[in-house]
């Protein structure tokens, strides 16, 4: 008796290994298999919402006013996305969708098989940016002075934008008189005029660090000595004044660098040759905060209800965002009910024969003018090949600039290519047609709307 | 003094029997947790290589992430995960 009891404790020794083994591989097996089946989850989620977000940038004008068309066609395009994966679509929606627009990102929630009959669940978003930063062009951004701010360059020099606009204004008048102008300097850090100051240690023409005017930005030095004269009588239209009576060269902004750029025209193509630019000065205030910091989406000038529907519309036509706000800024002020003295209707100012060859049917609604705007301006970028000839066809029409084989000669026209530059700072001096950094990226999901 | 012996025996035998039984259970646990980890890591590197595949759109590409196992068991075994990215 007493042995086969003690051949039953080892028995049950064995046993009960055995049990803990099956148990424990089982339980890791199923923990590995939940674990794998959330980070594949997860992959889906993020491919099918980076081919959301591609296709709602490629999605149809008409279906895109739609927000709930837009969720509809884009459910479509991505199913097979997660398909490929045995997964599917549980809620596709479009977290910036407004009115009229359907935004610019894509959330999505996907559910794939996992172990025990479960479904594992992941969501992701992900949406169209344009990251100015990485476009190249002349845009910067003022440190160490007195301030801080974008900058805008002009013959090489860093100005902000209020100031660069005023002196695109200035410098297409004076081109108009024969004068030719050039900044010969502009913002100075304090660093930088530590050193001037070192080379030339006397404060009647050097000032000491921090007591520059240049380190606000808002001072120019301008040549060549041929158009002091001009200046003298002529820079205060603008806005400038000469800040010393010893130095007919340096010219101070009055405005400052947080006044608005220099107010837009309303009228738009076509142009009048020979318009006086300047006196477009002070005609009507815009937005006071200067153009965006690279890598910012939209400046702060550009009106809310309007900014979505400005990304989605640009970024469609392979623009910078910034750039294709810039243009209505000058067209009209972001005005929809705009009218120019020569006819041009609208928030992008459209001719009504411009307006008909572009499908546009109502120029005064702004959900119909942005888009073809942004459609007229990309097939000038295309054509052209350059973003500031582009925008002179805009103004004066793609046959005066094949005409002239540039930015025709008008005053105007020059001006406005020049403001529009300045507004949308670096970011238009890109080169054009596939240059603009546009990328599908993907966005973090807030905690509370995360599918998981 | 002979019971007692037969129950040193006795727990001798279930020494021999149970110590290879347990160090065989920590092998195969150790052997089951590698191969999760690994099918982890492998799903984690596949979604960071199909991400970096979307950078060329309108182009349908497979990736495929492999990775060894490690352990006296699985040697030369292999997790492979291939993730479709469609244009």
């Amino acid at each position: 008796m007493k042995r086969r009891h003690q051949r039953g404790q080892a028995a049950v020794v064995a046993v009960g290994a055995g049990v803990l083994l099956l148990a424990v591989a089982a339980g890791v097996v199923a923990a590995a298999s939940a674990q794998v089946a959330g980070v594949r989850a997860q992959r889906v989620a993020d491919l099918t919402a980076v081919s959301a977000a591609r296709a709602l940038a490629r999605i149809d004008a008409d279906v895109a006013r739609s927000p709930q068309r837009a969720r509809s066609a884009l459910t479509a395009a991505v199913a097979s996305v997660p398909a490929a994966d045995g997964a599917r679509i549980e809620r596709l929606t479009l977290p910036d969708a407004r009115a009229g627009a359907a935004g610019t990102s894509v959330q999505v929630v996907v559910s794939l098989p996992a172990p025990l009959g479960l479904r594992a669940t992941a969501s992701a978003r992900a949406g169209v940016r344009w990251d100015a930063a990485a476009a190249g062009g002349g845009s910067g951004w003022a440190t160490g002075g007195g301030y801080s701010g974008p900058l805008v360059y002009r013959d090489g020099k860093p100005l902000c934008p209020s100031v660069a606009a005023a002196y695109d204004l200035m410098d297409a008048a004076a081109r108009g008189a024969g004068v030719t102008l050039v900044v010969n300097s502009a913002f100075r850090s304090d660093a930088e005029q530590a050193v001037l100051f070192a080379r030339h240690p006397d404060p009647r023409w050097v000032a000491p660090p921090g007591r520059s005017r240049h380190r606000d930005a808002t001072e120019l030095d301008l040549g060549t000595a041929a158009a002091y004269g001009w200046l003298a009588a002529n820079a205060s239209r603008f806005g400038f004044v000469q800040r010393y009576s010893w130095e007919p060269w340096h010219y101070g902004y009055v405005p400052g660098c947080a006044a608005p750029p220099a107010a837009p025209m309303v009228a738009s193509a076509p142009r009048r040759a020979g318009d006086d630019a300047g006196a477009a000065w002070g005609e009507r205030p815009v937005g006071a905060t200067p153009p965006a910091a690279p890598g910012v989406q939209l400046p702060g000038w550009v009106p809310v209800q309007y900014r979505v529907a400005v990304t989605q519309a640009a970024t469609r036509e392979g623009l910078a965002p910034v750039l294709l706000a810039s243009l209505l800024q000058a067209e009209s002020g972001f005005d929809p009910r705009a009218v120019s003295p020569v006819g041009a209707q609208g928030i992008a100012q459209f001719m009504p024969g411009t307006a008909a060859g572009v499908g546009l049917r109502d120029p005064f609604d702004a959900g119909q003018a942005i888009p073809a705007a942004a459609r007229l301006l990309g097939g000038h970028v295309r054509r052209f090949g350059s973003v500031p000839l582009a925008l002179a066809a805009y103004n004066a029409g793609p046959g005066a600039v094949e005409r002239y084989g540039g930015i025709p000669p008008y005053a105007e026209t020059r001006a406005y290519v020049a403001r529009i530059l300045a507004l949308a700072g670096g970011a238009a001096s890109a080169p054009a047609s596939g240059a603009w950094n546009t990328a599908v990226v993907l966005l973090p999901v807030p905690a509370h709307e995360g599918g998981a | 003094m002979r019971r007692s012996g037969r129950r040193a025996g006795q727990g001798t035998v279930e020494m021999v029997v149970a110590v290879p039984v347990l160090c065989l259970t920590l092998v195969l646990a150790w052997q089951a947790v590698a191969a999760a980890w690994t099918a982890v890591r492998t799903e984690e590197a596949a979604r960071r290589a199909a991400l970096r595949a979307t950078g060329a759109p309108g182009v349908a590409r497979t990736v495929t992430e492999s990775r060894s196992l490690a352990g006296p068991l699985v040697g030369g075994m292999h997790v492979r995960v291939t993730a479709t990215v469609l244009p």
